[in-house]
């Protein structure tokens, strides 16, 4: 059961939409909610089967990159600690969120969930450590910006947005 | 700013429901209401005009007779707040920013009647002169005429240079702009749409926490406090040939540094940057008498611009997920995010040939 594939069913319910079914309609709201609707098919269309690979790599880069830093600053004190237990413990299992049906794909979901929420939390933390001498946050900042783009980059490509403007 | 939507927000559908006649009969109510002198109040030609994503349009003929007997004959439109907006604002403040530019030589409508709860016409609304000139954002950015988009582009140029310089204090703009001290202003906007940001997404989004951190710890000092419109960019002002005929939807306007105006005009989805470069557009600016523009407030606002195009998307498809609006535009907003947020990282280590010329 692997075709028709999702992506070429999306491809034909796309086309069947725009060839058919815009040219009948008048112009006004039903033209403009259609073609939105084409628009957001056709991104789905090239990203749909991105996402599991999408999350496992990001995953790991959050994870390595995030946990060097909270590791090298931890001694600190401050809230380096915490999020070194945050890092430590994996997130506790949830329901499924909605619209996924896959189980291994809601605990990856889960995993970079919790993954962002502790990058987004050092990003304060490190921001008010004002004892944190130029070097060093100018390190950090370093490696933050790398690690941003790069999730920036992977994040592109599964949601199909790469060569957008 | 507006809380969350209340029963007069969920009466636009009220709005959206009712004839063009009766339409035209509820805004005869609100100029009876709001000019109470006025005898023979009579609406006409009240059609259904598109007002955006974020509001809905009605245009129409308006007479009425002064205390004095003299008629007054106006071309109005009416502009509706509706539910699931991506822009958080209240008619009540473009009122009162568009009432005391009335004063100013601003390129603004008048300001006309303001329902501020919607209980006379079904939705919190305002009414505006309707000023003669397309806003047709597409036919300008796509234009084959060079030399007249190019004049036009320097003319809101000009434009934004006569906003800036209005003297807000003089014109009584405190009350209706300034929350807090006006000196205060730049670093009240990047609270505010961090707070927005906060209350609209749907997960962490670490890379945009750090970019609010990043604005926090880099806000430039302005040249000065200024009336910034908020919203400035093709689309939103009407024009004849080369001409800014008048700046439109004022609902985001604020106190601020007005270099967040010139930024925004220049975002990749619709810059003029074909017709005028950038660096061109700020130097004739300070040549209308614009403040003066600092590359590194311009390289600030430029990736703020970003950061609240983002935010904006981000509520958008906030809504939509909350079943708070229908319009699919607004379904997939979200994807958009990742193109602002890069841009934003570029910027932030480019040198600023690159970031004033993209």
């Amino acid at each position: 059961m692997l075709r028709p594939t999702t992506g070429e069913l999306l491809r034909g319910v796309r086309l069947g939409l725009a060839e058919h079914v815009l040219p009948a309609l008048p112009d006004g709201a039903a033209v403009r909610q259609l073609k939105a609707s084409l628009h957001i098919l056709r991104r789905i269309e090239r990203s749909w089967d991105r996402l599991p690979a999408y999350l496992e790599a990001d995953n790991m880069d959050i994870s390595d990159t995030l946990g060097g830093l909270v590791a090298e600053l931890a001694e600190r004190g401050g809230g380096y600690p915490e999020l070194s237990r945050r890092l430590a413990s994996p997130p506790e299992p949830a329901p499924l969120p909605a619209g996924v049906c896959d189980a291994r794909l809601a605990r990856l979901m889960a995993v970079n969930g919790a993954l962002q929420s502790a990058l987004a939390d050092f990003d304060r933390v490190w921001r008010a450590d004002r004892e944190l001498d130029p070097g060093a946050r100018q390190a950090v900042a370093h490696r933050l910006h790398a690690l941003h783009r790069r999730m920036l980059e992977r994040a592109a490509v599964a949601a199909g947005t790469a060569h957008d403007d | 700013m507006n809380g969350p939507a209340g029963p007069a927000v969920r009466d636009a559908y009220r709005l959206l429901d009712a004839s063009d006649a009766e339409v035209a009969a509820r805004i005869a109510a609100l100029l009876r209401a709001r000019l109470p002198a006025a005898r023979d109040v009579r609406v006409t030609r009240a059609e259904r005009v598109f007002g955006g994503n974020a509001r809905r349009a009605w245009a129409c003929e308006a007479t009425w007779t002064d205390a004095g007997g003299e008629t007054t004959r106006e071309s109005i439109i009416m502009l509706s707040r509706v539910e699931g907006s991506q822009v958080e604002a209240e008619p009540d403040g473009e009122f009162g920013v568009l009432s005391g530019l009335s004063r100013a030589a601003v390129r603004a409508p008048r300001a006309l009647a303001l329902d501020r709860d919607g209980s006379i016409v079904g939705a919190p609304s305002v009414l505006l002169e309707r000023v003669p000139g397309s806003a047709d954002v597409v036919a300008f950015l796509r234009s084959g005429d060079l030399e007249q988009s190019r004049r036009l582009t320097l003319d809101l140029a000009r434009a934004a240079a006569e906003l800036h310089t209005a003297d807000w204090q003089a014109l009584g703009l405190d009350v209706p702009l300034a929350a807090g001290p006006a000196e205060r202003t730049p670093l009240a906007q990047v609270e505010r749409w961090e707070s927005s940001f906060l209350s609209s997404r749907l997960e962490p989004h670490p890379i945009l926490v750090s970019l609010f951190g990043w604005l926090v710890d880099n806000l430039p000092e302005p040249a000065r406090i200024s009336v910034v419109h908020g919203d400035l960019r093709p689309g939103n002002f009407l024009y004849q040939g080369g001409t800014v005929t008048a700046l439109l939807d004022w609902e985001m306007a604020h106190l601020g540094d007005p270099v967040e105006d010139l930024a925004w005009a220049y975002r990749a989805l619709w810059s003029p940057q074909r017709f005028v470069p950038l660096q061109e557009f700020t130097r004739a600016y300070e040549s209308f008498g614009g403040p003066p523009v600092a590359p590194r407030s311009l390289r600030f606002y430029r990736i703020f611009s970003e950061v609240k195009f983002a935010t904006i998307s981000l509520r958008a498809a906030r809504a939509f997920a909350d079943g708070a609006t229908g319009n699919l535009r607004l379904a997939d907003r979200a994807a958009t995010v990742t193109a602002a947020l890069t841009r934003c990282l570029e910027w932030i280590t480019a040198d600023p040939e690159e970031w004033a010329t993209c």
